[in-house]
């Protein structure tokens, strides 16, 4: 039986493991750590390896969520668990000294992967700070997908990484960006 | 029905009008046709006890309504109130505002009708509409007691105060539930009545195209249309432009992508989706400062805002400034997390952000329903979202192999994304 994985990226407090508790079936695992860098500043703990959830699907096939450590010096392990991914979930923590600077850095580092599968950005904590806004974003992605020869529109929705129904949104825009004849067969 | 005396007045019931309409409907019967026409408010538990079924068909659910009424009971007498000129079937429909004399006629001639036949439906609905003097002075009475109405109508119940702490997508779906629950219990009420489906389905227009060209609108007439024209002008003067609509006003910055207000969400469904007089509209710049200083209780996305008063304004019907052979394309995603979400949306955004597609391969190759595709454009239109495309295409699909475990996927997703309206 084949299962599948679906990668969850994004800078240091965007929330990908809030959106993978928020989503999995099972347990969530986490290799959550003190953070003893930088990172203290937002948050207590950091993943330093990965974050790991589950959907379980009817006839006992799975998808499996990958969740990236957010800081650059783990971008060893981005392509380790990128590999088998069919599509990305890149989230972006608006409150964040530079979201849009993270929106380049992070489209570039999985720029081969999202030219071979598929790619859907929240935009977390903008209810924290209203700038840059989605306009922004779509307008930053629309430059960088002609630099980088991907697909010029992607869903790029609002995002609060603890609400389950945006998390699912967010899969639900990635699997119709993936396969568009999937609306021929989904009621 | 038919044995009934003569002399005897005709029960006349109303369906699915708002307060607004109907108020100046209870006052004419029950002060002006007294020994003639009656209001009835047995016909929710009996339909047969009503002599004539008003219905006003500006709203789904009325105009769903109707067509059930129409066909299920066909033996009854159904008098359609709208501001468009047709009605579903052989029903006869006249303009609103209602006009006295213009409603006086039509009941003579709904009354008659089962007795000489189908009424002509278009020729009675242009005469209806041809107003006389003294009838557009009726016009103009009923339009300012309709907003004596519409006034009463949200003085009268209790303020719900909005805290603008309170995200607004998350007030929107609270007053929507509350919506949703005040429609339920209408139902609940006329059991007898419940001839809608309880799950208003997707009208499937499809395969009639002479039925798609008919279902037109244009965005001026609508409030849809007032928000771009205040959005064009507060972005050309740079400051804040106040728009009031009858007693209902709201504050938009076209800079900031913000709308102030204190609409109740019930009240700008209904105020969207009804077609607006210009001469009832006005436009007035505000200065910056100034808009702190107004008394709103929302502040929401003016994006958000604009995408759920177009959807209601569309209501399945296509904006007129579109061809069904036109190819199209997405230029971003609506914010699908915030906006107002209807059923097949994020499916059609799919579609028309993959590749150039016309809206009749939408609808037939993909077998979406044209009234959400309709609604999708209307409101992707009125943002922007959505461009004509004239170059060349290309149909290249590829099969997944993965579809089918997208597809097991998509199912498990549905319950927590798709919390989605019947539009």
């Amino acid at each position: 039986m084949i299962d599948h994985k679906i990668i969850i990226t994004g800078p240091v407090a965007a929330g990908k493991t809030t959106a993978i508790k928020a989503i999995s079936d099972v347990m969530h695992v986490s290799t959550d750590e003190s953070a003893s860098d930088m990172t203290n500043s937002t948050k207590s703990s950091t993943t330093v390896a990965m974050d790991y959830g589950v959907i379980k699907l009817e006839g006992g096939q799975k998808i499996h969520l990958y969740g990236t450590p957010g800081q650059e010096r783990f971008d060893f392990m981005w392509d380790i668990l990128a590999r088998g991914g069919i599509g990305l979930v890149l989230l972006i923590n608006n409150s964040a000294k530079q979201p849009l600077a993270d929106l380049d850095f992070f489209i570039a580092k999985f720029r081969d992967f999202i030219a071979k599968t598929g790619l859907v950005i929240g935009v977390s904590k903008l209810d924290q700070n209203a700038e840059p806004n989605l306009d922004q974003y779509h307008e930053r992605y629309a430059e960088l997908a002609k630099k980088h020869g991907l697909s010029p529109v992607v869903p790029i929705f609002e995002t609060d990484a603890r609400l389950k129904e945006d998390v699912a949104m967010l899969l639900e825009a990635l699997l119709f960006s993936l396969d568009t004849e999937l609306s021929k067969q989904h009621v | 029905m038919s044995d009934k005396k003569i002399d005897k007045p005709l029960a006349i019931a109303i369906h699915h009008c708002s307060d607004r309409q109907a108020k100046p409907l209870r006052y004419f019967f029950q002060s002006r046709t007294i020994g003639q026409y009656e209001l009835t408010s047995n016909a929710d538990s009996d339909l047969h006890k009503a002599d004539i079924h008003i219905v006003d068909i500006d709203s789904r659910e009325g105009i769903d309504y109707a067509e059930e009424l129409l066909e299920t009971q066909p033996e009854l007498k159904v008098l359609c109130i709208s501001f468009e000129k047709s009605a579903p079937g052989q029903a006869l429909c006249i303009k609103k505002p209602v006009q006295k004399d213009a409603l006086l006629r039509a009941l003579s001639k709904v009354q008659l009708a089962k007795a000489r036949g189908p009424v002509d439906v278009q020729k009675v609905a242009s005469q209806s509409s041809q107003a006389s003097e003294p009838e557009k002075k009726d016009t103009e009475e009923n339009t300012s007691r309709f907003h004596a109405d519409l006034q009463e109508s949200v003085v009268s119940k209790k303020t719900e105060v909005y805290k603008s702490s309170v995200p607004a997508a998350v007030s929107a779906e609270k007053s929507q539930s509350k919506f949703q629950k005040v429609g339920e219990a209408k139902n609940t009420a006329g059991a007898a009545l419940r001839l809608r489906k309880s799950q208003s389905l997707p009208r499937q227009v499809n395969d009639d195209l002479g039925e798609l060209e008919q279902a037109r609108y244009q965005s001026e007439n609508y409030l849809q249309g007032i928000i771009n024209t205040a959005i064009d002008r507060s972005r050309d003067e740079g400051q804040p432009v106040k728009v009031t609509i009858a007693k209902e006003s709201f504050t938009i910055c076209a800079v900031k992508r913000k709308i102030w207000h204190k609409i109740k969400y019930n009240t700008l469904r209904s105020i969207s989706s009804s077609p607006i007089l210009e001469t009832n509209t006005e436009l007035s710049a505000l200065g910056q400062a100034n808009v702190a200083g107004v008394d709103y209780l929302i502040e929401e996305s003016l994006d958000d805002f604009l995408w759920r008063s177009s959807a209601w304004a569309s209501r399945g019907r296509l904006l007129d400034d579109v061809s069904l052979n036109q190819n199209l394309r997405l230029t971003r995603w609506p914010n699908l997390t915030r906006v107002l979400l209807f059923p097949h949306a994020s499916k059609i955004a799919a579609v028309l952000a993959s590749r150039p597609i016309n809206l009749l391969e939408l609808i037939q190759d993909y077998k979406l329903p044209a009234y959400y595709v309709f609604s999708f454009y209307s409101a992707a239109a009125s943002l922007g979202y959505i461009t004509r495309y004239d170059g060349p295409r290309s149909n290249v699909e590829t099969a997944k192999e993965e579809r089918g475990i997208f597809l097991k996927l998509l199912d498990r997703l549905r319950p927590q994304s798709y919390k989605s309206e019947q539009i």
